[in-house]
């Protein structure tokens, strides 16, 4: 049973893996890398590394034949980007464009930790109107 | 903490995420017209060195360079380029402007047969059969149509089938810019 469901695991996570030989095992590295961080051109939500799409298929040939032209990992996101545009990259860069993408977090954690500093700050200072005291007398007498 | 204040905070994760909705919402739709951005405009065309499709003899850029070239990129499996087959048809009567074909991921046997029956409005054909070339100029499929000026950098680029509309409005214009 656990071997089945082992070869099953195995035999899903070979879509997309081509008989590729690369002369270090450093540069088969890179490739595996690469390939995660590109997303298919024709496909909505997949990288090069899941697609069975021709183009995927296109394109991680591309990236191996750049890697063994001894292509650095950002000469290889630059050729991508180059042609196909940012849409090809997972990560986006930091552009006029992208920057609300990659501060709102940051910008509404700021905001967060306002706010509960802030009602933590009010907790302390609550004051009671004459009516609300005499409830609370009422209530806990 | 007053209940108004509780209120006020829990609504906090309510209104968040509907902001987002509506954030992503209009930023999508923003960005559907925008999503295969025509990164190669004013870059030279890339350099190859790929057999013609009849002839088997290897053209490389220089065989486009010296005049206007409408690049076309087309594959007989393709059914959206018969429906532009028509125009280029035209295009290649009236002389506009010389149009090469980039043969895309093709059957030689397929694609040669494919002209023969429809008519061949190319004044060349690059036999691309392993898409380098497409990689090269950041194709993503077929048909995608290219303006190359005469120096050889890329003027204007199309995705999807050519029409009449966008021949008068968008590639038209340019040529004659450059008469």
């Amino acid at each position: 049973m656990f071997v089945s469901a082992l070869l099953v695991l195995a035999l899903g996570v070979g879509v997309g893996v081509d008989d590729f030989q690369f002369d270090s095992q450093t540069n088969a590295d890179r490739y595996s890398k690469l390939i995660e961080e590109f997303r298919c051109p024709k496909c909505l939500n997949t990288n090069l590394a899941g697609s069975d799409a021709p183009i995927a298929q296109d394109l991680r040939r591309a990236v191996y034949r750049l890697i063994n032209e001894g292509k650095t990992d950002q000469e290889i996101r630059t050729y991508m980007r180059e042609r196909y545009g940012d849409f090809i990259l997972y990560n986006p860069r930091l552009t006029p464009k992208t920057v609300m993408l990659w501060f709102t977090p940051l910008l509404l954690v700021l905001v967060g930790a306002w706010l509960i500093l802030r009602l933590k700050d009010r907790r302390s200072t609550v004051t009671l109107t004459t009516e609300e005291a005499e409830r609370l007398r009422n209530l806990t007498s | 903490m007053t209940r108004r204040q509780w209120r006020i905070l829990l609504a906090c994760p309510l209104l968040g995420f509907l902001a987002l909705v509506f954030i992503l919402t209009i930023a999508f739709d923003l960005g559907r017209h925008d999503i295969h951005p025509s990164s190669l405009i004013d870059k030279p065309f890339p350099d190859f060195e790929l057999p013609s499709l009849r002839t088997h003899e290897t053209v490389n850029l220089g065989s486009l360079l010296g005049e206007a070239r409408l690049i076309n990129i087309w594959a007989s499996w393709c059914i959206a380029c018969r429906s532009e087959h028509g125009l280029l048809q035209q295009i290649a009567e009236r002389g506009d402007v010389s149009i090469v074909g980039v043969n895309y991921k093709d059957q030689r046997s397929d694609a040669v047969s494919w002209l023969f029956e429809l008519g061949d409005p190319f004044a060349m054909n690059i036999f691309d059969s392993e898409g380098d070339l497409g990689v090269d100029l950041g194709v993503y499929g077929a048909p995608e149509t290219f303006l190359v000026d005469a120096q050889g950098f890329i003027r204007y680029k199309r995705v999807g089938p050519l029409t009449d509309q966008i021949w008068q409005d968008e590639i038209e214009p340019i040529l004659r810019s450059w008469d």
